[in-house]
């Protein structure tokens, strides 16, 4: 295709629109497959290469390169983007991007900032790096990679046996990979294995990006609630994961649905990573679907003259137009929560208890009055399931959300004049290496390529120094303290009024203890959450040292390293088992083999 | 009323290498004559003679005084071949066998079972295809998987084989356990089943992992077959891509190709092979014997998934509890035997006996804490078959020899 010789010559809309299909291309043209989306209109290199996202399709399989689509170019844009089609590679490179971006966009919404990788490099999308019926993220090279396969020849399901079978073009496939890398982008070690739900949480949560991005396709949402006569619980496509890719990977069904019965055993006992993420998935759908139901019962009771009782036969379009605008909403309001609570959670050692004590703080400083009881729908949601945060006395929600730091507590230094720049600081140039990865220097992880942003790191380091017990911190003289992250967030108020905060996280590392954790250091950190004066709102640790809960939480990661030896199979196998005892947590770090379902 | 046999149950271990075979002899309730058990008949690494040896062995003692050979029951805890190898030898043919014993999973016409065989079957001929081609680097992973093969002739016997038109019991039944029962064939004696359970969600564990998804790189090979898009699709290689102004800016370095290449190569083949073992040894019978007194505990291979069950179930913990004698479940792996089970209920007057052979490429089997937990807890009354040299001053043990084969065997009164 021949680029016009004026590059700048594109339209300068806000908004960027895309074709792709909106659940696999298993599905063909049902309707509702085919979607359009919009996202930001940023300047594009063929690739796309645009700032976050970068497609490089390159084939690993055959050392091959396929020729990179141009979105800007006119005849792209006159068209909306190519048109959904399987055996054309560039339309597969629009799709990762434009869902990825999507996904972007999610977070950014949320999170209150503009969102960058590493290094503020692109994240790299290979939609055809290898022949495999696998995708994960790829923390050392900073990509996702998707692969390809044929279709099982004995058990396709309702693909063609033998049938090539793209990863990258499963809107969850590609959502759920991209949720991994932003994740450990925001929360680096939550990679490590250090407790039963760390691993876990970062399926889960990148299940429930996936899931909910369902709900801002219109034509889908409106299907299902026609389907299910507004019982969005009920097995559709909307709440299914990754059709197309469990069928043709033989699995006979897709890979993980939202719909898990509340068992409170399953949590006390699943110890597998995607299966535990999906009590947490859930957990969170079931507070969704409560909460949706009560927007939708005065729309269901205008609609049957009160009775709330819908008659036989098809709903009424008007009506599942208001009911389809209702999801998408508190579908885009969960989100948008689930992901604001990624700043209020500890730096290391997360669990699911953890996570709802986040959700709910993260909510309630944002939405004071609740009328909706969201907050009181996750509670019970999670309750059902046996998941109780550790070292709450009760669950009601003023137990369950953090303890608000004293007002005594000393101020964070915040260096006024670099305010513009600490929106967005540039951060350090690669992620904090995990597991045995080389020991850092005290104040060496953030390495800001900025000079106002070095010196912001370096105060916060000195206050770190000086007031490490107030942080829950152990001297620095014992472990150095490493200022891991920090950022303003701004927020909008329930009424219109904007919000500010600084987040800081202090992170710890006991190496001594590698050894008996199967190679994974045991950390503590400190989050901290402060008004734009300093004045610290939230301190939400996981100590180290000799503090109670740091003995105690030591015992659980000894006890779960203990417990994963006894369930890996290999240890009988393997021909160096020393050397493998001492690396088997971080054996489990290769997301390769998570995904590939190496571990039970 | 005093028979002619003592009041002693004797547990007789073979030398069969890498693998188990165990003669029990129980006295029979008016101790006119000894119930006989077999449970397993396998070795990995034996040659045919060897392991015929040790049939033949088993034969003489199952045959009394010039007449037929006779064994009350047969028991084959799971299909490995290092646990039923030895039935396919045509000597058991004249064998009179009253009862054969086998994990639910071994039933013909059950639809959960008859599923689990067939995945467990494809996933082993697919690791075994793709092992092949990877040659030399898979060559561990390759003897793990071969455990699981070629076992059908041994199965056959065991289904439809032996002389005297043996019963057959699937254990357990459908419903909770420990399941406990007795035979006709051995009177006197109460058998509990820990496992292998038949919950939903366990059936589901023993699932053996798609050796697909693992080992693709391998199945499909490089090259244009391997093409996902027809020949019009334009493409070019690296060097050509690097030099075009159009799409240099998305060049990789050459270290990045190669790590992306490496996607391509199949996982640790060790890891599924490992998996697929462990589902199998899920399979495991694991059952206690009751003879008057005596507690003979029997677990198969099974590895964490089934203890787990026994643990946290308070019947089970009970039997498994009161065990005067424990042979070490597979072959005193890491993952054969929990370290709680030692530490903290295995009777510290049991004796226990370990079935091995070390093997080069599995150099942690057996698993050396795992035998000094053992021998500790258990005051030393613990003899490994491949290391009873003599027996031992307190002789709780003999070692043992007729023409055919060498063994080790303890009586505990019961």
């Amino acid at each position: 295709m021949a680029r016009p010789k004026k590059r700048h010559e594109r339209p300068t809309g806000q908004r960027r629109f895309l074709k792709i299909f909106a659940s696999d291309p298993m599905l063909g043209k049902t309707s509702g497959n085919r979607m359009i989306v919009d996202i930001v209109n940023e300047p594009l290199e063929p690739g796309p290469a645009g700032s976050r996202i970068k497609v490089v399709d390159y084939d690993g399989a055959r050392d091959r390169y396929y020729e990179p689509v141009d979105l800007d170019h006119p005849d792209v844009l006159h068209n909306r983007g190519l048109e959904p089609s399987e055996s054309d590679p560039k339309f597969h490179q629009q799709m990762v991007y434009a869902v990825a971006m999507k996904v972007i966009e999610n977070f950014e919404r949320a999170l209150g900032r503009t969102f960058h990788f590493w290094g503020r490099q692109p994240l790299r999308l290979l939609p055809h790096a290898f022949s495999g019926p696998n995708a994960y993220y790829q923390r050392q090279q900073r990509a996702v990679l998707f692969g390809y396969f044929r279709a099982d020849e004995q058990d396709p399901g309702p693909n063609l046996p033998g049938q090539t079978v793209f990863n990258c073009l499963s809107h969850d496939v590609i959502a759920h990979e991209v949720s991994h890398a932003i994740l450990d982008r925001l929360k680096p070690f939550l990679l490590e294995p250090s407790n039963l739900d760390a691993q876990a949480f970062h399926e889960g949560f990148a299940d429930l990006v996936a899931l909910f991005q369902h709900f801002v396709f219109r034509d889908f949402v409106h299907e299902a609630i026609q389907q299910t006569r507004t019982d969005l619980r009920e097995p559709t496509l909307l709440v299914k994961l990754a059709q197309q890719f469990g069928y043709a990977s033989g699995m006979g069904r897709e890979l993980r649905s939202a719909l898990g019965r509340p068992d409170r055993r399953l949590y006390a006992s699943v110890w597998e990573c995607h299966e535990r993420g999906s009590i947490l998935v859930a957990a969170v759908f079931d507070a969704f679907f409560k909460v949706y139901q009560r927007r939708i019962q005065d729309l269901l009771r205008i609609a049957t003259g009160g009775t709330g009782v819908l008659p036989q036969g098809h709903m009424h379009p008007d009506l599942v137009n208001r009911v389809a605008a209702e999801a998408n909403a508190t579908a885009q309001s969960m989100l948008t929560m689930c992901i604001r609570a990624l700043d209020y959670l500890p730096p290391v050692a997360v669990t699911f208890g953890d996570y709802l004590r986040s959700l709910l703080t993260a909510d309630q400083e944002l939405v004071a009055v609740d009328t909706l009881d969201q907050r009181g729908a996750l509670i019970e949601a999670f309750r059902l399931r046996g998941i109780y945060p550790d070292g709450v006395v009760s669950l009601a929600e003023e137990s369950v959300v953090w303890e608000r730091a004293s007002a005594k507590f000393p101020r964070v230094p915040i260096l006024p004049e670099k305010l513009a720049e600490l929106v967005n600081p540039s951060d350090s140039l690669g992620p904090p290496p995990l597991g045995t990865g080389a020991t850092q220097a005290a104040a060496g992880t953030l390495t800001p390529q900025n000079q106002d942003t070095r010196q912001q790191a370096v105060a916060l380091h000195a206050y770190a120094q000086q007031n490490p017990s107030a942080l829950l911190l152990e001297p620095p003289s014992n472990f150095p303290i490493q200022v891991n992250a920090f950022h303003f967030l701004f927020r909008t108020e329930q009424d219109g009024s904007p919000r500010f905060e600084f987040v800081v996280q202090f992170v710890q590392t006991d190496r001594e203890r590698q050894a008996e954790l199967g190679g994974i250091p045991f950390r503590g950190g400190t989050t901290l959450i402060a008004d734009p004066d300093g004045r610290v709102k939230y301190v939400i640790a996981k100590p180290l040292g000799s503090r109670p809960a740091a003995r105690r939480r030591l015992e659980a990661q000894k006890e779960f390293t203990h417990g994963c030896a006894l369930r890996d199979p290999l240890f009988s196998w393997h021909r160096n088992v020393q050397q493998y005892e001492r690396n088997h947590m971080v054996a489990r770090m290769n997301l390769a083999h998570v995904h590939g379902g190496v571990y039970r | 009323m005093s028979g002619t046999v003592a009041n002693e149950v004797v547990i007789r271990m073979y030398d069969v290498g890498f693998g188990d075979s165990f003669l029990l002899r129980f006295p029979s309730p008016d101790r006119t004559r000894h119930l006989k058990v077999l449970i397993d008949c396998g070795t990995f690494a034996k040659g045919d003679n060897e392991l015929r040896d040790v049939v033949r062995s088993i034969i003489a003692s199952a045959t009394e005084d010039g007449g037929k050979a006779c064994l009350d029951v047969v028991i084959a805890t799971h299909r490995h071949k290092d646990h039923v190898d030895a039935f396919r030898l045509p000597e058991w043919e004249t064998v009179a066998v009253k009862e054969v014993w086998m994990p639910w999973t071994e039933e013909p016409d059950d639809e959960d079972a008859r599923r689990l065989r067939l995945a467990q079957e494809r996933t082993a001929a697919r690791l075994t295809r793709a092992l092949a081609q990877l040659g030399a680097t898979a060559a561990a992973a390759a003897d793990v998987v071969a455990l699981a093969l070629k076992n059908e002739a041994a199965m056959q016997m065991l289904w439809s084989g032996f002389a005297g038109k043996p019963k057959k019991r699937y254990l357990p039944p459908k419903g909770d356990l420990p399941y406990m029962f007795r035979s006709e064939a051995l009177p006197g004696v109460g058998i509990h089943v820990l496992g292998p359970s038949r919950d939903e969600e366990v059936i589901r564990d023993l699932k053996p992992p798609d050796g697909q998804s693992y080992l693709w790189g391998v199945a499909v090979g490089g090259g244009d077959e391997a093409n996902p898009f027809s020949r019009e699709v334009l493409s070019y290689l690296p060097a050509q891509f690097g030099r075009l102004r159009q799409t240099r800016h998305l060049a990789l370095s050459k270290d990045l190709r190669t790590a992306v290449k490496r996607a391509n190569d199949p996982l640790d083949p060790l890891a599924i092979a490992a998996q697929l073992d462990g589902v199998i040894n899920g399979t495991s019978l694991m059952l206690v014997f009751k003879v008057g007194k005596a507690t003979l505990l029997f677990p198969g291979d099974a590895q964490w998934g089934t203890w787990q069950m026994v643990l946290d179930n308070p019947d089970s913990l009970d039997l498994v509890r009161q065990a005067d004698f424990y042979k070490v479940s597979h072959h005193a792996s890491h993952n054969g035997t929990p370290v709680d089970f030692v530490e903290k209920h295995l009777k510290r007057s049991s004796r226990a006996m370990i079935s091995v052979r070390p093997f080069s490429r599995w150099p942690d089997i057996p698993r050396k804490p795992l035998e000094e937990e053992l021998s500790e807890r258990c005051k030393g009354h613990v003899v490994r078959s491949d290391k009873a040299k003599k027996s031992p001053e307190d002789a709780w043990y003999t070692l043992g020899e007729d023409d055919y084969a060498k063994y080790v065997e303890t009586r505990i009164k019961c």
